[in-house]
């Protein structure tokens, strides 16, 4: 029989290892969310979470050790970012030169919209303005003359 | 500064070389280190004596942080360290001697 000091104890353990093992979890949910971020110098085309290669491996370990330092992610994408450049970063920075690439595409689409609608503008406006020709007087007796020629052959 | 591994092909390419370069420029206080990444510690020595390397050589941690430190991308790559500590150039592959006889003509002088 378990007496009630036995059941504490196994009730404290339980605890211990359900909090242990979420607070683990949480940690390496962490680390695939910037591991995610940062490109695997050694392969193409893969992030380092994807990639199982030695390099990558070895950042998620420094990626994992940094969490456990406390650092914020914004610092260990910082500390990738000085030893291998913003080339590291899967998504540019939103900031300086940067901000060009983001918003370019969005720019281009706009001014592709505008241009083609002034194109269209124009066209309806010279649609609007073919010349209504009238005839002169000399030249309304000309075709009288001809009519009443052509009756009378 | 070289980084190397035993499983790298080109690693072998430049064994030779730098272990050259080291013999004819230590007696000018010339340092040479290699440190091998994502490697077993018998396999890089068995590399060791293969190549009959005999400068300071060693291995990474398991983490590779010496390696991730240099912003390391692949292996071989070689720094060239002035006196004050600057990395002056950075080979990526295998390291020739051409490019070391010219960097250190600039720092023995």
């Amino acid at each position: 029989m378990i007496n009630l000091k036995q059941y504490s104890i196994l009730l404290v353990t339980l605890f211990l290892s359900v909090s242990l093992f979420a607070a683990n979890d949480e940690l390496e949910n962490q680390v695939r969310e910037i591991a995610h971020k940062l490109r695997c110098p050694t392969c193409q085309g893969l992030s380092v979470k994807e990639s199982e290669a030695g390099l990558a491996v070895n950042m998620k370990a420094k990626i994992r050790s940094q969490l456990l330092e406390g650092k914020s992610e914004a610092e260990i994408l910082d500390f990738f970012i000085q030893r291998y450049g913003e080339w590291i970063l899967r998504s540019p920075t939103k900031s300086g030169f940067n901000m060009l690439l983001w918003f370019m595409p969005g720019v281009i689409i706009i001014f592709t919209i505008f241009i083609l609608y002034r194109a269209m503008k124009k066209k309806e406006y010279h649609a609007s303005e073919e010349p209504v020709t009238t005839l002169t007087a000399k030249e309304e007796a000309q075709i009288e003359k001809e009519l009443r020629k052509l009756e009378r052959d | 500064m070289n980084f190397w591994a035993s499983w790298c092909f080109s690693c072998r390419v430049e064994a030779h070389i730098l272990e050259q370069a080291y013999q004819d420029y230590r007696s000018q206080g010339v340092v040479f280190i290699g440190v091998a990444i994502n490697d077993e510690r018998e396999a890089a020595l068995e590399f060791i004596r293969k190549y009959g390397k005999t400068y300071l050589l060693g291995l990474d941690d398991k983490i590779g942080n010496i390696s991730l430190d240099y912003g390391i991308t692949a292996v071989p790559e070689t720094f060239f360290i002035d006196r004050s500590g600057t990395i002056r150039k950075k080979i990526l592959g295998p390291v020739d001697r051409p490019s070391m006889d010219t960097f250190l003509a600039t720092q023995l002088n």
